[in-house]
């Protein structure tokens, strides 16, 4: 990684580039590295990655951690118990693999609203975006990002602010002070921050500094001109140091500034909390519309709370938080009427479920009787038969079985009679207790 | 990942230290290698003393857990008498380990430990027993070692 800065003058250093110039991970975006601007509820924040949530997921004990985060976890777990299960890094408690689900989408939504400052930040982008439009702001505006070089033959990259020049910046030049060199399209940077020999005059006391220098040198040169601190504020004078000093005892605009800057900090968190509050509600509005039409076939039973929501949509109100308040409890309201027919309907329909169960026992005791007594009969004509075949096959000389065999009138005729009555008995014993 | 924790865990703790705690690093460099200076609670045998202790962050931080160790020689029955000055329970042992626990809430733990130790869990047995049964022979030789070892 490392590279000596003090490679040979004259040979062309790609490496030396590179090093001057490390490029953050953009592809995608690691939103877990970002810096966020906004101070957010620490609830927010996953207990293990400290940042706030990325992809979140919930386990069964209701802790949520990023995806990732998750994942990490799970690889560092013993071989043989991540594959079913996983600790929870909150409270130890062991998962099922499975049971992992996703999170409500307005979470994500309140995630992905955070402000941070752009990956490429440390290139010189100052943008700041929401977080769930950074990864776009990287593919497509960044104008520090890479895109490829715009001549044909050429296979490098640019950042995205240099496509103007619409040329190659890849030829090599040499620095004209240091004669090492560079890549025209660092070569700038390498001017202004890092060339060791380049000079320049200071544009106020004409010293000469190092071109790198310059800067820190204006800031405390003694002969550079200040404007007043109050310059912003309509004063214009514009003086060199001592003598500013002077003015700033006694211009007014000057002792005014704290005060005028606090009022302007105010003023501008004041709008971004309005456009993070607008921001909020248009998302809470659009989840209780889905949520309205969702209930909106019960709606029509309960039409009077549902109508005058729709007046207060139409009309102006003092507040949106009154609005949303008042939508929430018609809501609550038709919930709770929707929960008490619902109840109503579940008695009903248990009721009848008992009496259709009740009825249908019955006829199956019945069915039960019915079907013991054939069983009863026909095991007794079997019998008959039977005993009828043998007194046959040995005493020819009875009576003829052809008629105690054909027909159940038969059975009367016979002495065995008692035993099927006898055992009819039986069977609707047991049928009633069924 | 974990580096980007450490360091906001680190700046945390810079911000708003612990009662009776001075954070620094050895090297900048390593961000994985805390020295913590801590005095010894007020109403323990400890009072006055000034610890050195050393807090190391494995790579897997904070999947594995911290090891904390002393590096002033101190009395004690969960701290071992060797050089090493290791110590070895509780939310620092690797089966009880939650990566959600946060570093302010194991340097709580040492100092808690101070005020009340943990004879059950001892590494030193000796000085566990005598805790456990004469404890003002155990306060006079703490103190001692204190004064001897942990000097302002
Ligand atoms: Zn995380
Ligand atoms: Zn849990
Ligand atoms: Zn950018
Ligand atoms: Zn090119
Ligand atoms: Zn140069
Ligand atoms: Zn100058
Ligand atoms: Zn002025």
């Amino acid at each position: 990684m490392a590279t000596p800065t003090s490679s040979s003058p004259g040979r062309p250093s790609f490496l030396q580039a590179d090093a001057t110039l490390q490029r953050p991970q953009v592809n995608p975006v690691d939103l877990r590295a970002l810096e966020y601007v906004d101070s957010y509820d620490h609830n927010l924040m996953c207990a293990i990655c400290h940042s706030p949530f990325v992809y979140p997921v919930r386990l069964e004990c209701e802790h949520v951690f990023c995806q990732r985060c998750v994942n990490d976890a799970m690889s560092h777990q013993d071989r043989d118990s991540r594959v079913y299960s996983i600790t929870c890094p909150s409270c130890r408690r062991r998962i099922e693999n499975r049971a992992i689900t996703p999170v409500p989408k307005i979470l994500s939504h309140i995630l992905d609203d955070l402000r941070v400052k752009c990956p490429l930040e440390c290139l010189g982008c100052p943008e700041v975006k929401a977080r769930g439009d950074i990864q776009d702001h990287v593919n497509k505006y960044c104008a520090y990002a890479e895109v490829k070089c715009p001549s044909e033959s050429c296979l490098l990259t640019v950042l995205r602010k240099d496509l103007d020049e619409q040329r190659c910046l890849h030829s090599v030049m040499k620095c004209e002070d240091c004669e090492s060199s560079f890549m025209e399209r660092d070569l700038e940077i390498h001017r202004s921050r890092h060339c060791e020999v380049g000079k320049a005059s200071c544009p106020d006391c004409n010293a000469q500094v190092l071109l790198r220098d310059l800067e820190g040198h204006i800031e405390c040169c003694p002969d550079a001109n200040f404007p007043c601190n109050a310059a912003e504020y309509g004063c214009d004078f514009v003086a060199i140091r001592e003598t500013l000093d002077e003015h700033l005892k006694m211009c007014p605009l000057a002792k005014l500034v704290p005060f005028l800057r606090m009022q302007n900090e105010r003023l501008e968190a004041h709008e971004a909390a309005l456009k993070h509050l607008r921001h909020k509600n248009s998302i809470l509005e659009t989840s209780l519309s889905t949520i309205q039409e969702t209930l909106s076939p019960s709606a029509n039973l309960i039409d009077a709370p549902s109508s005058s929501a729709a007046d207060s949509d139409t009309g102006p109100f003092d507040s949106t938080a009154h609005h949303l308040l008042c939508l929430h409890e018609s809501l609550r309201e038709e919930v709770n009427r929707v929960s008490a027919a619902v109840s109503e309907v579940d008695a009903k329909a248990s009721m009848m479920v008992m009496n259709e169960s009740l009825r249908i026992k019955e006829d199956l005791s019945h069915a039960n009787a019915v079907i013991g007594s054939m069983r009863m009969q026909l095991h007794w004509l079997m019998s008959a038969r039977l005993q009828n075949q043998q007194r046959v096959a040995i005493v020819r000389a009875q009576s003829s079985g052809d008629g105690l065999g054909s027909s159940t009138d038969a059975g009367g005729s016979s002495g065995s009679v008692e035993l099927p009555v006898r055992r009819l008995s039986d069977s609707t014993r047991q049928d009633t207790k069924l | 990942m974990a580096q980007k924790r450490i360091v906001k865990e680190y700046s945390e703790l810079q911000k708003k230290p612990l009662d009776g705690m001075r954070i620094s690093l050895p090297s900048e460099a390593d961000m994985h290698q805390w020295q913590i200076l801590i005095d010894g609670p007020k109403g323990s045998p400890y009072e006055g003393g000034v610890f050195t202790l050393h807090l190391s962050l494995p790579t897997e931080y904070p999947f594995k857990p911290p090891t904390l160790s002393f590096k002033t020689k101190i009395y004690h029955p969960n701290v071992t008498n060797d050089d090493k000055g290791s110590m070895c329970l509780g939310m620092l042992r690797a089966d009880e380990w939650k990566p959600s626990s946060k570093i302010e809430a194991v340097l709580s733990f040492a100092k808690a430990l101070l005020l009340e130790p943990q004879p059950d869990d001892a590494v030193e047995g000796g000085i566990a027993r005598e805790y456990k049964e004469n404890k003002k022979e155990f306060i006079k030789n703490a103190k001692a070692w204190t004064k001897q070892y942990a000097k302002k």
